[in-house]
């Protein structure tokens, strides 16, 4: 994956959790963060597919629930 | 920036998102010994996402908290809903700010519409809200009949009666508006074309419900809030999302909920009475294509059969469709005057003509002071205009010295003007009464009133000039939307800026408890309509005067004396010994801080914010009037 579009990706997170310090490379997950509720979920996941000019289907927005996870759905897309 | 690439859900009227939105809301919540109200309305001005959205809710709940504001309006809103309102609520709490507004929501839990609506304790009803918005489409009313499984599968009576006694329970519990949406029609038909002609399809229940709806909304005193036609303007397609639905219960695309929050806080504010009235034009490339004073009178893009001249035609015909509807036009133009006016009066291509435009600025100044210079010839405030501009460095200066007026943005081309200044919902309104439909007229005649008055040296045998008649009655239900209007949009000739919904006015005509009085003034040049309405509150010894608004238009005509001589004369018919006058200040109503001093009321033991003024009746002396009065 291209450096820009994890950029990209970490500022989406930052955003929505209204984190400056969100490292994607810490791994930060539904589980690990306490603001990852089911809306927060849904508008990181359409910040994302706004960001990144992509769609999701469900499968693949219901499996996203960590950065890695995340990283893996967007590789296979782009 | 050019706009007319843009999508009506992207609210293309609006600036764009600036890069530093977030440093500037920052330093907004650091600064403070600011008034933040301001600074964090203009930001508001800008056409934010969802993000943005809810960083401003959570800004205004914060500061609202430490350090109150009085230069925002609140408004209390319940929200009943089938879908999640999650990402509505802060969408309509930041887009409030746009509106100058502080809207505190309260919502029912989810899913359950009914009980919200008709246990007296829920926590809508127990919050007693101004209004409650029942925002429910086609999955959250009983539309479809699945228990017989047999044809038809929709139906709209069910879905009637079950907003209805939503709507009842509402009034009866907590006597709260309701802001009633019509409901959308699904995107996906079952026949296709046929679906029209079939009482039973989703399409024909849906257009029954909406058209039922529509008919006895206003009869019933709550506001119709048209989603219906707002999915029509985005169109099905992209109104309805299926996956926001399945994943969210988003009731509509996430898209459109820019759109959506701006829609409803349009008619929330028109409740508020901040809706505008004047609409401010520019000329040059404006109202008409080119420059009068460059291309001169042959020169200028007006005439029917050329595209950009149709352009400029439409743009004036909307304007004297507002006009008509009861909206003040005005000119504001960089021009020399007698160049400005040329078209008016020499091209037989203008729709628009001299007599239609109540104020006429045409000179080299800068426009903001031009605007300020509108609004006080009108006796209107800098939030009730709207500035139409094609230029964008103008448009950028005016919204810079005087955020108050609205200025659209308008793309590079004129045929997507009409839609920037239309769609932007700056004339909403929640009500049409005769008195709105003369106003556009009254604005002139007070042009002409001026004018006599200037050409007569004396006061007194000017007024007496006016053949004034002076017409006094208890509110009732005829003039109850006007009243209502007068109470929510008086904000300088108001004594104590008292809001009350219609449903509030209803109870005060009914109670005795209190004292209501509709003031109409006619004069020579026509008649002015329903000017001034008081509320008071009656005690066997004393009456207090809760609420005293009149227009502006009708200042320094001894009104405000016969008014006082009716008063005192009716409190002392009911046995009473004295009035009070109360007087609370605030920024807008200086107008009125010596009114009950000039009627030889004195003042009591009060604070500077909450006055109080007595009038002692049995030696209360009535005023002599240069009018007739009636009954």
């Amino acid at each position: 994956m291209r450096d820009e579009t994890r950029t990209k990706i970490e500022t989406v997170f930052r955003e929505v959790f209204d984190n400056d310090n969100l490292r994607l490379s810490d791994n930060p997950s539904s589980e690990t963060l306490a603001t990852w509720d089911s809306l927060a979920h849904i508008r990181l996941v359409s910040s994302l597919e706004d960001e990144l000019a992509l769609t999701f289907t469900l499968e693949e927005i219901e499996g996203m629930t960590s950065a890695t996870k995340i990283l893996a759905v967007v590789e296979s897309k782009v | 920036m050019s706009s007319d690439r843009l999508s009506l859900p992207d609210l293309p009227w609006l600036p764009r998102l600036s890069a530093d939105f977030k440093s500037r809301l920052a330093q907004i919540q650091d600064a403070k010994d600011l008034d933040w109200a301001g600074p964090l309305a203009s930001l508001a001005q800008q056409a934010f996402g969802l993000n943005q959205a809810i960083s401003l809710s959570r800004a205004v709940k914060r500061l609202a908290a430490q350090r109150p504001s009085k230069s925002l309006a609140t408004f209390k809103l319940g929200i009943v809903g089938n879908g999640t309102l999650d990402f509505i609520v802060p969408f309509l709490e930041a887009t409030a700010l746009r509106y100058g507004m502080a809207l505190e929501v309260v919502t029912g839990p989810f899913g359950q519409a009914m009980q919200a609506a008709l246990d007296p304790a829920s926590a809508i009803n127990a919050a007693k809200p101004d209004a409650v918005l029942l925002a429910l489409d086609h999955r959250g009313l009983p539309f479809r009949d699945d228990d017989s499984g047999a044809w038809p599968p929709y139906r709209a009576d069910a879905a009637l009666r079950e907003l209805d006694a939503m709507r009842q329970g509402i009034r009866q519990h907590c006597g709260a508006t309701c802001l009633v949406q019509s409901v959308p029609t699904p995107l996906a038909p079952l026949f296709g074309s046929l679906d029209a002609t079939l009482a039973g399809s989703a399409r024909a229940a849906i257009a029954q419900f909406n058209a039922t709806l529509a008919r006895d909304v206003a009869s019933r005193a709550d506001v119709l809030i048209d989603v219906d036609a707002l999915s029509q303007a985005v169109g099905l397609d992209a109104w309805h999302d299926d996956r926001d639905w399945h994943l969210a219960k988003l009731p509509f695309a996430r898209s459109a909920l820019p759109l959506y929050a701006d829609f409803v806080l349009r008619a929330i504010a028109a409740i508020r009475g901040k809706a505008r009235k004047c609409l401010v034009l520019d000329l040059d490339n404006t109202l008409w294509g080119g420059v009068i004073g460059d291309d001169g009178l042959e020169g200028i893009a007006i005439d029917e059969g050329d595209a950009r001249g149709e352009a400029h035609r439409a743009v004036q015909r909307v304007a004297l469709d507002l006009r008509r509807r009861g909206i003040v036009l005005a000119v504001c133009s960089k021009n020399d005057d007698a160049t400005a006016r040329m078209p008016f009066r020499e091209h037989s291509g203008m729709l628009l003509k001299e007599d239609d435009i109540a104020v006429f600025v045409a000179n080299w100044d800068d426009k903001a002071s031009n605007l300020e210079r509108i609004a006080q010839r009108l006796d209107i405030g800098l939030d009730a205009l709207v500035l139409l501009d094609d230029n964008p460095a103008e448009r950028a200066q005016v919204r810079l010295a005087l955020p108050q007026v609205a200025v659209p943005e308008l793309g590079d081309d004129p045929s997507t003007f009409v839609r920037s200044l239309m769609m932007a919902g700056y004339f909403e309104s929640v009500a049409f009464t005769p008195e709105d439909l003369a106003r556009a007229d009254q604005y002139r005649g007070n042009a002409n009133r001026s004018e006599l008055l200037e050409g007569s040296r004396d006061l007194g045998q000017f007024l007496l000039s006016l053949d004034m008649l002076i017409r006094f009655a208890p509110f009732q239900a005829q003039g109850r939307k006007r009243i209502t209007q007068l109470i929510n949009k008086t904000n300088q000739f108001n004594l104590t800026t008292r809001r009350y919904t219609e449903t509030q006015v209803a109870e005060i005509e009914a109670s005795t408890a209190h004292y209501s009085l509709q003031v109409n003034l006619a004069d020579r040049f026509g008649d002015n309509g329903m000017i001034c309405a008081i509320i008071c509150q009656r005690r066997d010894d004393e009456w207090e005067i809760d609420s005293w608004l009149m227009s502006c238009r009708v200042l320094n005509r001894k009104v405000e004396e016969a008014i006082c001589n009716r008063i005192a004369r009716d409190a002392k018919d009911a046995g009473a010994t004295r009035l009070i006058g109360l007087y609370r200040p605030t920024p807008r109503n200086n107008i009125v801080a010596k009114l009950f001093e000039q009627l030889g009321f004195s003042r009591s033991d009060s604070p500077d914010d909450a006055q109080r003024w007595l009038l002692d009746l049995p030696s209360f002396k009535p005023f002599v009037l240069p009018m007739t009065e009636l009954p």
